[in-house]
């Protein structure tokens, strides 16, 4: 039976109290986040973490804390760790790296290209960042997970695979509806699944909406044979005019969906395997 | 890193009526992207982003 991975996204760099007072801030709120989202069937978490003040943060101590608490807390829990590289877009190219380098974590985000943040900010992603972190990951063993937020960002990694900077079989999140990348759509995430295919074939492929698109691309997902993500970063609504009670929420919807479908949720050992993780 | 979806803000300037468009949903909702929910005109750009403390008072258009 086919196995399906579900990554959390827990807290994202954007949302606060504000717009939804169950998102996740804290090192501690998200430690104990991700153990609830594991136990409903997460294989993966993808974390970001945030200054005193709430706003997104590179701080390695942060990661460092978060993961600490994880797993003194929950010795039991074996979820994949994926953590973000661009948690700040003010953040240096050495501070968007320092934390792999020294928490070595099993995955972390490719933002594979550049593009407009919001149509208020930019979102840099230079040639020689992608090329120094591309190296990077690979000599720091940490899988990359590529952030395809248009099908130029898939041609991208394309590029840097046939140039060793990144290292087949790659693992792509196409990133579908936020504001300045392709619209969250069948038709769209067919697209980019086709994209991938003819451009780095052999790589694995998960994805997410945001906003009414997540339902969407989360059915999409389970019948085209990719994975999915789901969380606070993406969606602070869990419906209509309704505000997620928790992240959990969420993961316990896909794992829903996904055994509807007659597929398996794929448990953390099933998602290093699927991946590659390690090898 | 996502940013999660964005909403255009409008007011109609015939009716008063506040009503919101998923930015993501330009193409579903066409020419009602803009256009008042309740009497159809036009509405004026308040602002655009992410859901925010008061959007509950602006109806969301529907494709």
């Amino acid at each position: 039976m086919a196995k399906t991975i579900i990554t959390v996204a827990t807290t994202g760099a954007w949302p606060k109290k504000e717009n939804n007072p169950n998102v996740p801030m804290t090192p501690s709120e998200i430690a104990e986040d991700v153990y609830d989202c594991w136990q409903a069937g997460a294989a993966i978490a993808h974390l970001h973490m945030r200054d005193d003040e709430g706003n997104g943060t590179m701080s390695k101590d942060k990661f460092a804390e978060t993961i600490s608490l994880l797993r003194k807390s929950h010795p039991d829990c074996d979820v994949v760790l994926n953590l973000t590289t661009s948690g700040d877009l003010y953040a240096t190219d050495e501070t968007r790296q320092l934390h792999l380098k020294e928490l070595r974590p099993e995955m972390a985000s490719y933002d594979c290209g550049s593009m407009n943040w919001m149509n208020n900010a930019l979102f840099i992603n230079s040639p020689a960042f992608l090329e120094e972190l591309g190296k990077n990951m690979q000599a720091w063993g940490v899988k990359p997970e590529i952030e395809a937020f248009d099908p130029g960002m898939i041609a991208n990694a394309a590029y840097y695979l046939k140039k060793g900077v990144l290292k087949a079989p790659l693992h792509f999140q196409f990133c579908m509806g936020c504001a300045n990348g392709i619209p969250g759509s069948m038709k769209n995430l067919v697209f980019m699944k086709e994209t991938m295919e003819s451009l780095c074939p052999g790589s694995t492929w998960s994805t997410f909406g945001v906003g009414r698109s997540a339902m969407e691309m989360l059915y999409g997902a389970v019948a085209l044979g990719g994975h999915i993500r789901v969380g606070m970063e993406d969606n602070v609504l869990y419906a209509k005019g309704q505000l997620a009670s928790s992240n959990r929420q969420f993961v316990e919807r896909a794992a829903r969906v996904i055994r509807e479908y007659g597929n398996e949720v794929a448990t953390p050992a099933e998602a290093r395997e699927i991946l590659g993780l390690g090898k | 890193m996502s940013w999660g979806p964005s909403w255009f803000y409008y007011r109609c300037p015939d009716c008063g009526k506040k009503f919101r468009s998923e930015t993501g949903l330009m193409a579903e909702l066409g020419e009602k992207f803009d256009r008042c929910p309740a009497c159809g005109a036009r509405g004026e750009y308040e602002t655009d982003g992410p859901i925010r403390p008061g959007a509950e008072e602006y109806e969301e258009t529907e494709p």
